[in-house]
């Protein structure tokens, strides 16, 4: 059996599986494309939208939502009583295991069959469809992309765009296999199919299951966007809807939703707005002729108390656009979201998964990034990533997760660099050995270079150099150094203006 | 269908708030009053009530995707028709507010000899698949966006914007907000209860970009949004 993409064996090991992945030309060419399109197409529709107050804007979202963080008691409470006066039942889940058995229990007291489902990061993080599933529960993926994955046992690696890492001939596959489709490599004619499939299911379905992109205190509405519709189908045919939504989503009130709406398409898929933004407040009504009878919201914890702790609160403001992934030359070079090993990926992926799964599973995560900033810049609540990256890294050397070759090399060169004389010695020996090196046999006279041998290159290190000298070449230090160079300027020199 | 039975899984409400408590460093004190942040409208605000909403409305709906026709209440009997008789419906559903402007899509409707559908007679939205049109007003529109708003009640379903291949709406000039931050306005005093259970915000019609990141429509919901703006209408 073939390990889980997002639930790997504990430690995850990142490396063989972004190595793969940078062999496979065709999904790097897939994933570029994709995340950097995405990427450039935010920054036109934000500056046409926004110009100057882009930045201004993303300060106020994430004003608002560090605000709702800090006095998330005081929300939450509030989310709770407004929506059960509206006339949901909400219910607590501390973690994964309680809030599959929550939704468990509901289906169960209602002997659903078949279950439509919109998608929902968290239920993707608890692995609820497989608890459903062994209660005899048919759960169907509506969201395109969820379902094409379900039908193909695969996992999603992208939180907006769950299938980036697929083509349509994958697709054509997956319908011929599971649904007895006819075979056809047009994009149009496999929605069609899709979309009259999934009909049948919408039209029998007892159960509807969502996420939800945001909680709103002052009215206890629970907010859904799409673009395909599919969670409004979910949320309108069957009798009972089962919200599944993390602790994080409040927003305070509606006013603050119209500001996270006016970002939230806009930097997952450069949109002005998702198609369909739906806001349920409550169970139908009385009059009502259609909506479900119940409506239950199942709010999740699950690790994000820990995560609500300063300094990593600011983390709880994503908003689950994805953008950072798009910005991200990381993510995009290891393939995507499954080198990640984990639900979350991305920038963000590598902070929460650690903190979410333990540093000691996901070691290489904090250190899966350039710190060149990208996602920063691109974030619409201004969480400072690369400042958590570098605080999960010093997290990571205090428990000691890091291998002992790295602790030891880093005292060394922390004594080497307090002692002058040490300083010395040090520059002195990696010059000489550097040097040595570079003249030696199996260095530059085995180099596979075209022009005439130059002993100052080194094209291949031994040990930890290996890695450097893998892709390109090293230039030997010259025989004088630069501070003897200095000295011998005297000190006259300095006063001469103009440099060597 | 009540639903009073209970969930004896997960926590109950005051152990789960004890664990947020906790995390921000507050474990016996209850939930202080607080005042959420004031929204800087100089920042957030795109769009303000002396734009021309009409003009604003109807680009941002066609950028968006929707088919846009303008109309004015002297006009709107001969338009409707010419929008109807264009779309050739043989069946369609209604969801249009009692009064005039139901009474005058349900004439145009038998003027083409489309059938209403009743789609009260059927459970949830069932009646709705067999449609090929869903004609409705709004609940209201945005013009920053080109938005649609739709609502749940007893003669709106939810059913009629979303399930048949193509949706009409009528939108009278005055139902058009400025920005999304004049629609969720949410007036002091009111109860959660009075807003209706399903606000739904449409901004073109279905679509996904899923299959290789190529943009194709109504994969869900319908494929073809018309919307007929009347002027003069409040």
């Amino acid at each position: 059996m073939t390990e889980h993409p997002l639930h790997p064996r504990l430690p995850f090991d990142m490396k063989p599986r972004a190595a793969l992945a940078a062999e496979d030309a065709l999904l790097q060419q897939f994933i570029f494309t994709a995340t950097h399109e995405k990427d450039r197409g935010r920054v036109r529709v934000c500056q046409r939208a926004f110009g100057e107050r882009y930045d201004a804007l993303r300060g106020l979202a994430g004003a608002i939502k560090q605000h709702t963080l800090d006095h998330l008691d005081s929300y939450l409470e509030r989310f709770i009583d407004r929506a059960e006066a509206a006339g949901a039942r909400v219910h607590f889940a501390a973690d994964a295991e309680q809030a599959n058995a929550i939704g468990a229990r509901i289906a169960e007291a209602h002997g659903c069959r078949l279950c439509v489902k919109s998608k929902s990061m968290v239920t993707e993080e608890t692995g609820l469809v497989p608890v459903l599933e062994r209660l005899g529960v048919e759960v169907v993926e509506t969201d395109l992309g969820e379902f094409i994955i379900q039908l193909d046992h695969d996992a999603p690696s992208h939180i907006v765009t769950p299938m980036i890492h697929k083509d349509r001939r994958s697709v054509a596959r997956a319908f011929v296999r599971e649904l007895g489709a006819e075979y056809t490599e047009d994009p149009e004619r496999l929605t069609r199919i899709a979309r009259e499939h999934m009909r049948t299911k919408y039209r029998r379905a007892d159960l509807g299951i969502s996420g939800a992109n945001f909680l709103v205190a002052e009215t206890g509405s629970i907010v859904l966007c799409t673009n395909e519709g599919n969670a409004d189908f979910s949320v309108s045919g069957p009798p009972v809807h089962v919200v599944f939504a993390g602790i994080e989503k409040v927003v305070p009130a509606l006013r603050h939703l119209a500001v996270f709406l006016k970002l939230l398409a806009r930097s997952a898929t450069a949109q002005e707005q998702t198609v369909y933004t739906t806001i349920i407040t409550g169970p139908r009504r009385p009059a009502d002729h259609d909506g479900p009878g119940e409506v239950h919201v199942v709010l999740v914890d699950n690790g994000r108390t820990e995560i609500l702790r300063a300094p990593t609160r600011e983390l709880l403001r994503c908003i689950r656009c994805g953008a950072c992934l798009n910005a991200c030359p990381v993510y995009r070079k290891v393939g995507g979201g499954h080198a990640y090993g984990a639900v979350y990926s991305g920038p963000i992926g590598a902070v929460i998964t650690p903190l979410f799964k333990g540093i000691e599973n996901y070691p290489d995560l904090p250190r899966a990034s350039s710190l060149c900033g990208a996602c920063f810049e691109a974030c619409p609540v201004k969480i400072d990533l690369p400042r958590q990256l570098v605080w999960l890294r010093r997290e990571s050397v205090e428990q000691k997760v890091t291998r002992w070759r790295e602790r030891l090399m880093y005292r060394l060169w922390a004594a080497t660099l307090e002692r002058p004389w040490a300083f010395g010695l040090a520059r002195f020996l990696q010059r000489w050995l550097l040097r040595w090196r570079a003249r030696s046999r199996d260095s530059g006279s085995q180099g596979q270079r075209e022009s005439p041998l130059d002993p100052r290159w080194m094209t291949a290190l031994p040990g930890p150099g290996r890695g450097w000298t893998e892709c390109r070449d090293l230039l030997a230090p010259p025989s004088g150094t630069f501070r003897k160079w200095w000295r011998s300027r005297g000190r006259g020199a300095e006063s001469k203006g103009g440099g060597p | 269908m009540s639903g009073e039975f209970s969930v004896s899984v997960g926590l109950d409400r005051q152990a789960f708030m004890a664990r947020v408590r906790a995390a921000l460093g507050r474990p016996d004190s209850p939930p202080a009053a607080v005042s959420p942040p004031d929204i800087d409208e100089s920042v957030a605000r795109l769009a303000g009530p002396r734009d021309d909403l009409v003009a604003l409305f109807c680009q941002r709906a066609q950028a968006a995707g929707m088919v846009v026709h303008a109309t004015t209440s002297a006009t709107l009997r001969v338009d409707l028709a010419a929008a109807l008789e264009a779309l050739a419906p043989r069946a369609a559903c209604v969801s249009v507010a009692e009064g005039s402007l139901r009474e005058t899509v349900l004439e145009g409707l038998r003027r083409i000899g489309c059938g209403a559908i009743d789609w009260r007679a059927k459970g949830g939205l069932e009646a709705h698949y067999d449609a090929d049109l869903g004609v409705t007003d709004v609940w209201a529109a945005v013009a920053e966006s080109g938005s649609l708003v739709l609502a749940s009640d007893a003669v709106h379903s939810r059913g009629t914007f979303l399930v048949p291949p193509v949706h009409l709406a009528l939108v009278p000039a005055g139902a058009i907000a400025a920005d999304l931050l004049d629609l969720l306005a949410f007036p002091e005093g009111r109860t959660p209860a009075e807003l209706p259970a399903a606000v739904v915000l449409v901004t073109g019609p279905s679509k996904t970009a899923d299959i290789e990141g190529i943009l194709i429509t109504g994969v869900h919901g319908p494929r073809e949004v018309h919307v007929l703006v009347i002027r003069d209408a409040v």
